[in-house]
């Protein structure tokens, strides 16, 4: 925590964001000897600022800075200003993630090359194959503690949450049932102790059992005095020489004074409304239409996940609050079956929330009360729910603008963020539904419903890789195809979705990018 | 359709609730917990109980916890909530020849409220109460089972995270 790197030193890397892909990456250098600055646009927290508390929590971690939602989605009239439910502070999201640490599979990294193209959808092949990634996926389990192989920790348990769904898909032929992986431990792993089953994942992990770069990677990286984190410091624009190679970031301190970092490369991971965000505001003379958009694909393609929730009341008491909050994942709907009438598949993922929240999000539109409502919240105890985390295709038009006018406390552009349907997306969502509403009639739900998306966690998309230049910002590395000393770190840089969680995928990337920086400064090209 | 049981239920509620409109309020000696506010202006307090009752009904759940939600939305639009009160009593007339609060079937209530729940003051009253009731905590585990902070104990390695027993099938 005492390395200080000055202003004018230009042999730093600076870092955009402190999460999954910045975090990581930050550690990653660290430890190869790489110097780093992170600008980290929110506050620092301790561990015992945790608390078990969801609106406590929501109101002081979360991204509130002002941001339009806008689509044809429900989500734009429930929740006009919070499209995106993701953390401002050290750590990012990673405080805020529910711990499932699921691999992409083989085919979702080629999608366009098994389905074709798809009218509407702006489909593309990564240009990295699952065996190319493999080893990073390793290594991130390792990294991270995730249960099973690659860390030797067991699974958890089954809570009771997971039970009720897994008795029920038994019941309609799943198999692929399991609880995990997970990056939470279950027993002391890489200093950090084992689950306590406290529930509340999602308002950060008071143990620290759950992986977060909050209390490892960046603490960690602080300590190896090759990396600085600077809190509270928003990035306003990245700069750049007269051969247009990046050289500096300009920020607010947290006084809210313009400061300006010279960098020797920058990596820009500060989540996917973010990052574009960032790059659309760095436009200059030599760049007008932001910097590393040249394929004026910067911004666009946001993906969210296909997802919608089913709770069902059981005949007794479930308690889905105590345990994990994301305890039991179905895969059997994860693969690749046009049969289905979609493309892309979809995990079941059981989920939990409090009652406060559950109060709020079980119908958030404008007729969610009345006697039926209550009648649902009396029998808290008795509800499981289950999330359905499915593929969403790209569409060119869903993604981050800047608004005309409006601008936020740094005097920044407001993001609009636009995100419709595909039919695709619809079909799949329908079809989780329909199979998550079977599972809970098998296990003799006394009632089950349907309860709309949240404002979303999962953002990628809006930076992508791409083979050619002209079909996305990134390359395999997540270098920008425009500037060899740019590079994008974060869930931005997602070609596709998948029917996975992304933290793991990030944090490989991120592992793999770190690989490739290093090599790349050792041969004197950075 | 109402069952009996649930109409006597339902019918001494509205009589506990008429009642204590009747002038008769601030001696049933509940309403001493009552925020200041409300103490202030038992009517128009005794106005929003009834709205905030038949937007989420708990019948066990004490007036006053749906009274010290709304003490930041009285402070701040005070005058939203008296004009959208009076609204809605003049559409209760208009449908019942009554005040709204004087209307005995939460059923025609409720028809009356889905009429104006895309406005301003529903969905004032609602969003302040739906957070606010359901963040109570001396609420939760008697009325809906909900435990709240429980790091503090532990967690629930040992209390019961994973003892189901599916025995209902």
């Amino acid at each position: 925590m005492s390395t200080r790197f000055e202003h004018d030193d230009d042999g730093v890397v600076v870092i955009i964001g402190s999460g999954a892909g910045g975090g990581t990456l930050a550690h990653a250098l660290a430890r190869k000897g790489i110097k780093s600055v992170v600008l980290e646009a929110g506050k620092r927290y301790a561990l015992e600022d945790i608390e078990n508390d969801e609106w406590a929590m929501f109101e002081k971690i979360s991204w509130l800075d002002e941001r339009i939602t806008a689509g044809p989605r429900q989500l734009t009239e429930t929740f006009p200003n919070l499209p995106a439910w993701i953390v401002k502070g050290v750590g990012g999201s990673t405080i805020h993630w529910a711990g499932v640490a699921l691999r992409f599979q083989p085919h979702e990294f080629r999608l366009h090359s098994e389905v074709g193209d798809i009218a509407g959808a702006n489909l593309l092949d990564w240009p990295l194959s699952y065996e190319e990634l493999e080893p990073y996926y390793v290594q991130a389990e390792r990294h991270m503690g995730v249960t099973g192989e690659a860390s030797g920790m067991p699974l958890h348990d089954w809570n009771n949450n997971f039970m009720v769904l897994a008795e029920g898909a038994r019941r309609v032929g799943y198999e692929k049932l399991r609880a995990g992986p997970m990056a939470i431990n279950t027993r002391p792993y890489d200093d950090r102790p084992q689950c306590m089953q406290a529930g509340f994942c999602m308002q950060g992990c008071r143990f620290g059992a759950k992986w977060s770069t909050m209390y490892t990677d960046i603490p960690r990286a602080e300590a190896t005095g090759y990396c600085e984190v600077r809190p509270d410091a928003m990035a306003l624009t990245i700069e750049h020489d007269e051969r247009g190679r990046v050289n500096a970031v300009v920020y607010a301190d947290a006084e809210g004074n313009r400061q300006r970092q010279r960098a020797r490369a920058v990596c820009v991971a500060g989540n996917s409304i973010e990052s574009p965000r960032l790059l659309l505001n760095s436009h200059s003379a030599l760049f007008p239409d932001g910097l590393a958009n040249s394929s004026g694909q910067v911004g666009r393609n946001y993906m969210t996940h296909a997802t919608a929730c089913v709770f069902a009341e059981m005949p007794k008491p479930v308690n889905m609050h105590r345990g994990t909050t994301f305890a039991g994942i179905i895969s059997d709907e994860a693969r690749l079956d046009r049969s289905r009438g979609f493309v892309g598949g979809y995990t079941l993922e059981v989920m939990s929330l409090g009652l406060p929240f559950f109060a709020k999000f079980m119908d958030p539109a404008n007729g969610g009360w009345g006697r039926d409502y209550a009648a649902i919240l009396e029998k808290y105890d008795h509800l499981s729910g289950v999330w359905i985390c499915g593929e969403d295709l790209p569409m060119e038009e869903n993604g981050i603008t800047l608004h005309d006018t409006r601008k936020d406390q740094y005097g920044l552009p407001v993001p609009i963020v636009y995100k419709g349907d595909h039919p695709n997306d619809e079909a799949l969502r329908r079809h989780g539904q329909q199979q998550a509403r079977s599972c809970y009639e098998a296990v003799g739900a006394v009632r089950v419903f349907d309860v709309p998306d949240f404002p979303t966690s999962h953002n990628v998309g809006t930076n992508r890789m791409s083979a050619r230049p002209e079909d996305g910002v990134v390359n395999q590395w997540g270098q920008a195809h425009d500037i060899d000393n740019l590079f994008v770190s974060d869930g931005s840089q997602f070609t596709s979705s998948g029917a996975e969680n992304p933290t793991l995928t990030i944090v490989a990337l991120a592992l793999r990018q770190a690989d490739h920086i290093a090599e790349r400064m050792s041969r004197g090209e950075l | 359709m109402t069952t009996p049981l649930e109409a006597t239920l339902s019918r001494r509620r509205f009589l506990t609730f008429t009642g204590a409109l009747a002038g008769a309020g601030l001696t049933l000696g509940m309403s001493s917990l009552w925020p200041r506010w409300a103490q202030a202006e038992p009517d128009l307090a005794g106005r929003l109980l009834r709205l905030g009752r038949d937007i989420y009904p708990h019948a066990a759940i004490e007036d006053r916890y749906y009274l010290a939600p709304l003490t930041p939305l009285l402070e701040e639009r005070h005058e939203l909530i008296v004009a959208g009160l009076d609204d809605l009593d003049r559409r209760a007339h208009e449908a019942h020849g009554r005040d709204y609060t004087a209307i005995e079937s939460a059923t025609e209530r409720e028809a009356l409220l889905r009429q104006i729940q895309d406005g301003e003051f529903f969905q004032a009253v609602r969003n302040t109460l739906v957070v606010g009731l359901y963040d109570t905590p001396e609420l939760w585990q008697a009325h809906f089972g909900y435990e709240g902070s429980s790091w503090e104990q532990g967690g629930y390695v040992g209390r019961g995270y994973n003892d189901l027993v599916i025995d209902w099938l």
